[in-house]
Order: C-alpha cells, then structure tokens, then sequence
C-alpha cells in the first residue's frame, strides 16, 4: 500500500514538474499572421500572432518560422488574412512539409475601458485541409469584476495574456488520431466558366484548374457534361490548367454543367456540378410610351415629354440607347446607359447643346439590349410647335360703350387668356379673363372718358406657349369726340402707339 | 410558522428577482420542409448578410459561427476559403444571397450537404460609462446542397443584459462575446428538435 502511495506521488510530481509532457506533438505547425477586424478589412496583429506562436511553442508544439510563412504567402501571391483555401492549405504540406496551419482573426478589440478582446483561432490538417479545431474566446474588463471589483484587468496586455491563454486551452493534446481523414476529392481547384448568358450558337469557354503535380496532370482528363454532350477538356501545359470551348445549343434554358476528373492514379472522381449558363435567343419585348399633350393623333411637346419604356416580359437588361432624330434624320440628342432600364425619361426639347430645338417633327428611338446580346428597337413621332398664340384686340365705340372685340386664330387650343384696362394714373379699369376663342368686352365711354388708357394682355394655349402683351397709352378717349375720330380706335392705331411686347415661352 | 420568517423569505425572494436578469427568450425556428432532420455531416457556412452596419459585422459573426459549429461536434466544414473562391467564380456578392441553382453549384463544388447562411438585422454596442450593453439580431437560414431549397430559418435577437444572472455577474459585453452566446444557443436548439443529424 505503502508502495502504491509513493508511485501515485511521484507521478503527480512528474506531472507538476513537467506540464508539456502530453502535448507531444509531431508534424510542423504553421501560424499564419492573425488578421485583426478591429483595424477594418485586412488589418494585421502581428503582436498576438507572435503571442499565439509562443504559446503553441510553450505547449511542445513545433512550430514553424514566421519567415517561412511571409516567404510562402509573398510565393503564392496571398494577400489575405484570416482564412485560406484548400488549394493553397494542401500547398503548405505538399511544398514545405507543414502538417498544421493555424488560421486567427482577432474579432473584437476595445483599446479603452473597459477593455475587450475577441480571438478566434482554427486549426486545419493539411494534408486533406480539414478543419480540426476551432475555438472563440471573448473577454471584456467589466467580465472580470469580481464582488469587490479585486479582480479587475489593469491593462490591454493583461487581457491579450489571458485571451491567448484560454483560446489555446482547448486546442487537441494529440492531433495525430483527431478527426478523421477526408477523401481529398476536390481536385478542382478553381473554375472559371463564361458566359453567363448565351445566344444560340454562341461560344461557352471553360477553364478549370486541377490540382496535381504538373506531371500527372499529363494522365490526367477533365470531362465536361452539358446538354448530353461530353467534351474532353485539353490541358494547356504553359497555363496548367484545362480548357474546352463548345457552341451554345439552340433551345433556350438553362444548362447545368458538370465535371468529372479522372486520373490513371484515382480513376474517375465524382461528377461535380461546376456552374451553368442560359441560352437566351429571344430578343425583349419592349413598348414605348410618350406622355404629352396630344394634338391631331401626335404627341406635342408641351414644356417635357415623358418618355417611359417598358418591357412587356421583364428582364436584365445589359444596356440601353435613346436618340432624338430630326426629320431629315439628323441626330439631335442621344442617351445611354448600363443595366437597369429608367422607369422614365424627359425630354425638354433641347438639343445636345442645350438649345431648343426649331418647331418640326422628330423621332424618338429606343433601343435595349439583353444580356445575351439580344437587341429591341422601338421608335415614336413627336410634334413641337413653338408659336406665340394669335390674339388680336380691336376697339370701337358701339353706342355709349368702348367694345373690346378679342379674337384668337391660332390653331392649338386656347388654356386662357387674361385683359387688364388701366387709365394713365395706373388704376384698374377693367379686369376680365376667360377660355373662349372670341369675346367682346363692353367698357361706359363715361368711365374711360378723358383718360388715357393702356392694356395689359396675357394668354396660354393649351401647349403652355404665352403670350403677354403691354401697350401703354393707347389712346387718350376725350370728351364728346365725333366718330371719325372714334374711329381712330383700332388695331391700326394700336400700331402707331409704343409698343412693349413680350413673349415669352416656358421652356 | 412564524409570520416574521414568511416575510423575511418573502423579501429575500423578491430581492433576488429584482437582481437577476430575465433571459428567457429562446431562439425561433421556422421549417419549410416537410421532413427534416437532414442527413448532414459536410457542412458548408455562406457569408453572412449585414444589414446593420457594424463595421465587419458579417466577418466577426461568420468565424464565430464556424467555431462553434467545429466546437460542437466534428463536422466535416467547408473552408472560409473555398467558399469565397466558389463567390468570386460565380461572381456573387457576399451581402446576396445565391438563387438555388447558385446554392446547387456551390454546395456541389464544396462537396456540402447543407448550407448555412447567416443574416445580421441587428448589431450594436450601446456604451454606458464603463458598462457596453451589446444587441444583436441574427437570422440563421439552412439550405438544402441537394437542391437548394430553404429547409429551415432561426431568428434569435438579444442583448447583454438578457444573460445577466446576478447584479452584474453573466452579462455579455461585447457584440463577439453576445453572438456566440446566441449561435450557440441556436445550435443547441437545432440539436434539440434534432434537424441536423449526423451519423458519421
């Protein structure tokens, strides 16, 4: 019994004295520098990678140097932290004998009170790039207040420690029975298939890498299954990888595609649906809508027209055109754009240097193109018209009143029209407005007797064209004049007064 | 008994339900298949969708969420790596989610069973002198690799207060710290009503 006692003391005693001795590790580890998130995307941490390699050191780990590794990412171009693909994993053990890499990414890190740290770590085999182990440790000062606040983290190094500490607490005392092995299937190790959307006939490229030794990649046949055809893909010894070309078939759908990679060595892999591609041989439906002032059976511009396109069957459209053409043809505005089709475009009649465009007819043309290249075409006429609308105003002594006969001639239709009367002091004599194409306004001559009179004319037509028309002291009325001189009230007289006429147009 | 015993126990009671906290809500599982669970030991973990802003919100919550699933049992998980490569092949946008015949290739090229997606509604640290209080909102979506389909989604939505036990003992912290507490919490869930199994 005595004996027994004194065994199980000295094994305790070893155990205290050497903690490592169960993490006798064989194989290379490698620790990739640790991305740091809290330094935004790619942000490096080279002081906790340098504290997890320690630490691993501690635990009887063997560990590779850190320049073997920036000499391994600086060779294959990694410009990235934090994961890796299995290409690049099976790399590390195939070219530099590592049996291990250690992937971490510090996740959270508060520099000031309380402090806070988050460290993921992950641990892949190599050799089939598996992912063994992985282990999240987050730690903040305010966790780590006890009843009476004796605990508290004193600084960021503290917390690093103990961070690094718990996270590496779990890792696998033996990793050589841990997991097991994964069939390294994947010997695709990248595809690039294009494009995505096909015409009939068009032609479908693939490329695919293939993992390997160059020289067995010579035994090696990469199969391409698409639409019940097969077709062998050639290996290109400069870029070592795998091509096949094959024209699009002429029924639109969707084609999955497939590959199987065989080798002398393996024999036949497993079919791996690689991607697919559309064959689109229908052109879009489009429909052109111009929202404007209708006039005669042809849209009239009036200020803007709203040219609104639409596709009768929606889908992606790769590009679009518009143009605005004359009537000899000539091209007078253009626009175009990438992807989504506007809801709606204005026109304002202008041309490419900003200028309005003279009245006539002009052509408006729209144009989309799918993404298979499929292209529609659909056009629309539009008038503009540009006129001061035609409004006269002739006066004539009609009894014992001033008639004020307005007549319009123009032919778009009449919005408005508004007449002012003022004597020569400027008091408003009479105001009247209205819609109708002919009026006659009747004025007491006792009211405008003695006075000179002026007129202010203001009318819209319904294509929003205006006229505004001034004339100041048109005729001074006197008293008990004969009708010869009434006479004189007319449009003609109108002429020989000053004259200030503006027209002004809303474009 | 004694009446000054009762009110004694009574006031006790009453203290310690006004110091601890009340974490009760459980995450919530939607299922749209007809017959989970699923047969899947190759799991394949998508980009997460981030929709709430917190700078490298998706990155954190996505390396958590893979060490805890490796934590909990030894799925075989596909690399962070080859799912990103698989996105720049079929050029994928991270913050979209693939259409399910984007989700058939890419399950097919990792060699998964399922895929998990994950979405971020909510994320943030709210600071309160020396205390942060945490919130997080996530969704957790699972593919079928077979054919793509949604099989099953999970909301969970909490903050660092809701793990308070005791006055301040239990609180989350840190956004890190609170989604692993949620992922995990969600993983237990799906090992409880059994929709991932694996009888590797």
């Amino acid at each position: 019994m005595a004996r027994h006692k004194i065994l199980i003391l000295l094994v305790l005693l070893v155990a205290g004295l050497f903690p490592q001795v169960g993490f006798s590790q064989s194989g290379r580890i490698a620790v990739l520098p640790l991305e740091d998130l809290s330094q935004g995307a790619n942000g490096l941490n080279l002081a906790l990678t340098g504290q997890v390699r320690d630490g691993m050191r501690d635990r009887g780990f063997s560990m590779v140097p850190r320049e073997e590794i920036i000499a391994f990412m600086v060779k294959n171009r990694v410009r990235w932290l934090g994961y890796l693909g299995s290409s690049y994993v099976r790399r590390l053990h195939d070219e530099l004998g590592i049996e291990y890499l250690v992937l971490g990414v510090v996740t959270q890190r508060r520099d000031k009170r309380p402090f806070a740290l988050g460290l993921t770590l992950q641990l892949i085999r190599t050799k089939d790039a598996r992912l063994l182990w992985a282990h999240n440790v987050e730690l903040c000062g305010a966790d780590e207040i006890g009843l009476l606040g004796l605990a508290q983290l004193r600084d960021m190094a503290e917390l690093e420690a103990q961070v690094v500490e718990e996270a590496l607490r779990t890792i696998p005392a033996d990793l050589q029975d841990y997991g097991r092995p994964l069939a390294v299937r994947d010997a695709l190790e990248s595809v690039v298939l294009g494009p995505e959307i096909v015409k009939p006939g068009d032609m479908i490229y693939c490329r695919l890498k293939v993992g390997g030794l160059p020289a067995d990649l010579f035994k090696t046949s990469v199969s391409i299954f698409v639409d019940e055809r097969i077709i062998e893909a050639r290996y290109q010894k400069d870029e070592k990888n795998f091509v096949a070309s094959w024209p699009a078939a002429a029924k639109n759908e969707s084609y999955p595609v497939t590959v199987a990679v065989s080798s002398a060595d393996a024999g036949e892999q497993q079919e791996v649906l690689v991607g697919s591609y559309v064959v689109d041989g229908q052109a879009p439906m489009l429909d052109l809508e111009l929202k404007g002032q209708e006039l005669n059976g042809i849209t009239v511009l009036q200020k803007r027209v709203i040219i609104m396109p639409r596709l009768k069957k929606p889908e992606p459209i790769s590009r679009w055109l518009i143009t605005v053409r004359d009537d000899k043809g000539a091209e007078v505005m253009t626009d175009d754009g990438r992807h989504n089709l506007p809801a709606r475009f204005s026109w304002w009649g202008q041309g490419k240097n900003g200028a309005l465009v003279a009245d006539g007819f002009y052509n408006i043309g729209f144009t989309v193109w799918d993404r298979a290249g499929n292209s529609a075409q659909t056009a629309e006429s539009i008038q503009v018209i540009r006129q001061e609308p035609q409004m006269a105003l002739v006066m004539k002594e009609v009894g014992k009143s001033l008639a004020l006969d307005l007549e319009y001639t123009g032919d778009i239709p009449l919005a408005y029209w508004r007449l002012q009367i003022h004597n020569q002091r400027g008091d408003l004599l009479s105001e009247s407005s209205g819609t109708e194409e002919s009026r006659r306004l009747l004025l007491p001559l006792a009211m405008v007797a003695g006075q000179d009179i002026s007129y202010q004319l203001s009318a819209q037509d319904m294509l929003g064209n205006r006229l505004r028309r001034h004339v100041a002291a048109l005729v001074s009325v006197k008293e008990k004049e004969t009708e010869a001189e009434a006479g004189l009230l007319t449009g003609a007289q109108e002429k020989k007064t000053a004259l200030h006429e503006i027209w002004t147009q809303d474009f | 008994m004694d009446p000054r015993f009762l009110t004694l126990m009574g006031m006790a009671f009453l203290c310690l339900h006004l110091l601890s906290g009340c974490s009760s809500t459980r995450p919530s599982v939607q299922e749209f298949k007809v017959a989970p669970p699923v047969q899947a030991c190759r799991v394949g973990v998508l980009p997460f969708v981030n929709r709430s802003g917190y700078d490298q919100g998706e990155r954190i919550l996505y390396r958590v969420l893979l060490a805890e699933l490796v934590s909990q049992r030894p799925w075989h998980l596909a690399l962070e790596g080859d799912v990103r490569l698989i996105y720049r092949e079929l050029r994928l946008r991270p913050w979209i989610w693939p259409s399910p015949e984007q989700m058939r290739i890419i399950a097919s090229r990792l060699g998964v069973d399922i895929l998990v997606g994950g979405e971020i509604l909510e994320m943030e640290e709210q600071v309160q002198g020396e205390r942060v209080n945490p919130r997080l909102k996530i969704q957790l979506h699972v593919y079928s690799g077979k054919d793509g389909t949604l099989l099953w989604t999970t909301y969970h939505g909490k903050q660092g207060t809701d793990y308070r036990k005791i006055m301040h003992f239990g609180l989350s912290n840190s956004v890190s710290q609170l989604g692993k507490k949620m992922l995990k919490e969600i993983l237990i869930l799906w090992e409880e009503k059994g929709l991932l199994v694996c009888s590797d």
